[in-house]
């Protein structure tokens, strides 16, 4: 008999055509345009990009945190567990936030409260998804302070920001994230502040967290190196848009938009033979304000043609990995 | 010897912390502690470390922007701490400074034009003329328009600002320029950009460089020499290839091998270091890195290692460890 | 990819108008509805002065027109005082002495504030600076209105010996915000980068710190003209103020003998046309402060 196993899995997260524009003293802008992806349930998903893609302008979409105005959601759609997440109104996303989605940002030093003992914030986010009383909350938050690795957490918990490093900080700020046992978490830039020696430590806790509680994770991040040790998936994203989407495999082995190729060429790596010059992306990233219509990465690309500026590519592609571009590499004609 | 441009020794530059009225036990902060090097003309040394083990404040003592506790910065064979006001006026213009913070490192209110201007305006150079045209040089060198001159510093991205810091410090043609984590804020690919110009300067203007930077991928591409720093101590320094090929000291090793490869399939072992860094007003007795250090003996926290020099004539290859005599 | 060592600037489809700070400040102003409209009243009020100032109206202050106490008539719109002066051409000059006791303490003030705070913002921590400020601080203690009456005797028979008195007493207010703005912007990079460029100390002040305060030293003058004028108020209602001329604060100080016997007039004119100035004032100052903020920018 044929004991075809199909596990159908749904995707904790779809993100369906989001749109968002800003109003700024120019008029208004498009952050992000017509954006899609899906994130499965366990799944680190990665968002890469660089400054002004739009990718931090995601994550906050999905938690309902997008300083609205000047930000507005204009269209799209987003899932999470099969539940609209657009239109919830506020009192209904603070039940979702902490609990089911929760989020990590960049600088542990302005997430954290300076004059609120770490007891004091962790029991409070415990307390406020969870009946529970004070002990019991504090005996969880000190469990947590464990789990990511705080030696002496019992007496730790007692103290302020200040008094830890920066790779304490946001352990703290992770343990903080997790308390709840969210489903998924983002990640915005969770290393970029720290040292490299503390980002290893962090990411690998990181990593370990995940494994352990199942999570889902969608990690904001321009460091290529970071996404190649802990994500499964990548997207790529350029101008408010994803032009690739693939595995990580697939992205670092086979780059299929000139962007992501450009980007992965870029990153000095430490080699056996020093080399002239790093191969660079000609020209700037375009002003969102005057975004060119066609293709957005054409004016930079080498390979552009006429009809990469006349209009502009769909994200497609048989199978896991897709690419907006009319010429992707490795397929041109 | 006529072609060392900089020499620093025994650097030591320690802050006071904390005001005790009595003057009695107040905590010291040894920024820079005992640090020697030398750079000879036309050559780069770049130099690594993560916060807190005083590189900036090496790179700022080196251009006399502050007084320093004890030892020696000699340029072209003299003592910078030893000029008048006004010889050191002359001599700042041999040596510049790139910083790390495009937004902090120019004057909101100052056009692009007028920061470019001043520098030649303040020492007196050639006549308007030529400083107009040494403007337009400079501009052209890291690639901008004529254009963004009227500009302000706040209608420009992070890598345009870096350009026209860059700009400023070539302005005088100085020999000699100190980077402070000159592309540590900006995007992977502007990142490139910017590294590129550099590394073309060093080619055509025979400009010498201390790089300060906290990537040990992004120093090795423009280095010729590299110091790893820790804690307000030089833990090892080596030409730039015998360092990345035989590292030496463990937190270099440890340093070399945080950084993330860009490759999935990579799955070498990474040096873990346990820990934080400690404070550097009580560090740990003997070896500062003794605390971390995944080969720390019963000697390290009785004896701050010497500094010991190995490698062959011409590339010397200096290490501040016990494991090494 | 192509290696490019250096990056041409990408041209924009549209040329750029360029942008200073002041033009986006202004833009921004101008879009805020509360500041514009407060700036119309402030601005009217301003024309009023101006017009007194330049003899075109309400020059017959002092006359004595009519018999006695009136009411508001046809004539006097505002009524007249019990010595028959007109109530209306009082407020209306009042306004001229305003403006002249805000405008000369607020320019004066912040001006001597601006450079004291400065210079010694720049060199805190030395004699210099903890001199200064053992100045500033003794004559903050001392409470200003004895400062006036002091001044006031020193100065015998000098119409401006109220105005001295306040430049004096307000000057150290902005030298406090200006020194600590300073301190803030003295360790940025920009300044370091001015002292490894060989940048003399008094330019580094004038044209590196200074102007990047401007921001708060517009909005600490507007401050001050307020205050000035609410000072004058107080001074006139104790004898203290000007002499020999009309001010909202002397009509408002013969108000109170007239107001237990039913004669509101003098006290409405003077005291509606101080708040709606006053109320006006403060909503531009915000609104400055908001469209002035350089983090906003």
């Amino acid at each position: 008999m044929n004991n075809l196993d199909i596990e159908k899995r749904e995707p904790i997260l779809t993100v369906d055509n989001l749109t968002v524009d800003f109003n700024t003293d120019k008029g208004r802008v498009r952050a992000i345009d017509g954006i899609s992806f899906e994130v499965m349930p366990g799944e680190t998903l990665a968002i890469v990009g660089e400054s002004g893609c739009g990718k931090s302008v995601s994550s906050l979409s999905i938690m309902g945190l997008l300083p609205s105005p000047p930000g507005k959601i204009v269209d799209g759609s987003i899932k999470f567990n099969k539940r609209e997440l657009i239109g919830l109104s506020e009192k209904e996303y603070r039940k979702v936030r902490g609990n089911e989605i929760s989020m990590i940002f960049q600088e542990p030093m302005t997430a954290l409260n300076p004059v609120l003992k770490i007891s004091t914030q962790m029991i409070d986010v415990i307390r406020l998804h969870n009946r529970i009383g004070k002990s019991e909350a504090k005996r969880r938050a000190i469990d947590m302070l464990e789990t990511v690795g705080i030696p002496s957490p019992e007496m730790r918990i007692n103290e302020y920001p200040h008094q830890l490093s920066g790779g304490m900080r946001q352990r703290v700020m992770i343990a903080m994230a997790l308390s709840c046992g969210p489903d998924l978490l983002l990640a915005d830039e969770p290393t970029t502040a720290l040292d490299v020696t503390i980002q290893a430590q962090v990411m690998t806790e990181m990593v370990r967290l995940q494994k352990k509680l199942g999570m889902a994770v969608i990690l904001v991040t321009h460091d290529l190196g970071v996404v190649a040790e802990s994500c499964q998936r990548v997207a790529v994203m350029y101008c408010g848009q994803i032009i690739e989407q693939a595995s990580v495999q697939d992205i670092f082995a086979s780059p299929k938009h000139p962007y992501t190729q450009g980007l992965l060429k870029s990153i000095p790596v430490v080699r056996e033979k020093k080399i002239p010059r790093l191969a660079t992306i000609e020209g700037m990233v375009p002003d969102l304000r005057d975004m060119p219509s066609g293709c957005r990465f054409a004016d930079r690309c080498q390979f552009a043609e006429a009809r990469c500026r006349a209009s502009s590519p769909q994200l497609s592609g048989a199978g896991t990995h897709q690419v907006a571009c009319f010429n992707p590499l490795g397929e041109m004609q | 010897m006529s072609d060392i441009l900089l020499e620093v020794k025994r650097l030591k530059k320690h802050f006071v912390v904390g005001k005790n009225f009595l003057k009695r036990n107040r905590a010291i902060c040894k920024a820079v502690d005992d640090v020697s090097f030398t750079i000879k003309k036309g050559k780069t040394l770049g130099l690594v470390g993560e916060s807190g083990c005083g590189k900036s404040t090496l790179g700022r003592s080196v251009l006399r922007l502050h007084d320093i506790t004890s030892g020696e910065v000699k340029f072209n064979g003299v003592d910078l701490f030893d000029l008048s006001p006004k010889e050191l006026k002359n001599l700042r213009k041999e040596i510049q400074i790139i910083f790390q913070d495009p937004f902090a490192s120019l004057s909101p209110r100052m056009t692009i034009h007028d920061i470019l201007r001043e520098p030649l305006d303040v020492n007196k150079i050639g006549t308007v003329a030529e400083r107009e045209a040494k403007i337009a040089e400079v501009m052209e060198i890291v690639g901008l328009r004529p254009q963004a001159l009227n500009r302000y510093p706040h209608e420009f991205s992070g890598g345009q600002r870096q350009r026209v810091g860059i700009a400023r410090a070539l302005v005088l043609d100085p020999k000699f320029i100190v980077a402070d984590e000159p592309v540590s804020a900006l995007d992977v690919s502007v990142q490139a950009q910017v590294l590129n110009m550099i590394a073309e300067l060093q080619e055509s203007k025979g400009i010498s460089f201390l790089f300060i930077a906290h990537d040990l991928a992004v120093v090795q591409h423009i280095c010729d020499d590299v110091g790893v720093m820790y804690l307000g101590r030089l833990v090892e320094k080596a030409s730039a290839e015998t360092l990345y090929k035989n590292p030496k000291h463990p937190y270099t090793k440890a340093l070399l091998s945080a950084i993330p490869v860009p490759d999935p399939n990579d799955k070498s072992i990474r040096i873990q270091l346990q820990g934080d860094v400690p404070s550097q007003i009580n560090p740990p007795s003997g070896c500062t890195f003794r605390t971390r250090c995944p080969e720390a003996t019963e000697r390290c926290k009785e004896e701050a290692p010497m500094t010991h020099s190995t490698g062959i004539d011409g590339d010397e290859h200096l290490v501040a460890c016990h494991l090494y005599r | 990819m192509s290696e490019v060592i250096s990056e041409p600037f990408i041209e924009l489809e549209k040329p750029q108008k360029r942008e200073s700070l002041w033009s986006k400040a202004l833009k921004k102003f101008s879009r805020n509805k509360t500041g514009m409209v407060s700036f119309v009243v402030v601005m009217l009020f301003l024309l009023i002065a101006v017009l007194v100032w330049s003899g075109a109206i309400a020059q017959n202050w002092d006359a004595l027109l009519a018999d006695g106490q009136m009411g508001p008539t046809e004539t006097y719109w505002f009524g007249t005082t019990i010595n028959g002066q007109d109530i209306f051409q009082r407020a209306i000059y009042s306004t001229k002495t305003a403006f002249e006791v805000g405008l000369m303490v607020a320019i004066f003030a912040t001006v001597i504030g601006a450079l004291v705070g400065a210079v010694i913002g720049y060199f805190s921590g030395t004699i210099l600076d903890e001199f200064i400020l053992w100045i500033m601080n003794s004559i903050d203690c001392i409470p200003y209105i004895l400062m006036v009456a002091a001044i006031a005797i020193a100065l015998d028979g000098n119409p401006y010996s109220m105005h001295i008195a306040m430049m004096l007493a307000f000057w150290t207010g902005t030298a406090r915000v200006v020194r600590g703005e300073v301190l803030k912007l003295k360790n940025m990079e920009f300044v370091e980068a001015a002292h490894a460029l060989g940048v003399p100390v008094y330019r580094i002040i004038f044209k590196h710190l200074l102007p990047n305060t401007t921001h708060i030293i517009l909005v600490d003058m507007s401050i001050l003209f307020i205050t000035a004028i609410k000072s004058e108020v107080i001074l006139s209602f104790l004898g203290l103020g000007i002499k020999d001329s009309i001010s909202w604060g002397i009509m408002i100080s013969e108000a109170s003998g007239e107001v237990t016997a039913g004669h509101f007039c003098n006290f409405f004119a003077a005291s509606g046309m101080l708040f709606v100035l006053v109320l006006a004032f403060n909503m531009f100052s915000d609104s400055l402060q908001d469209a002035l903020d350089p983090r906003k920018v």
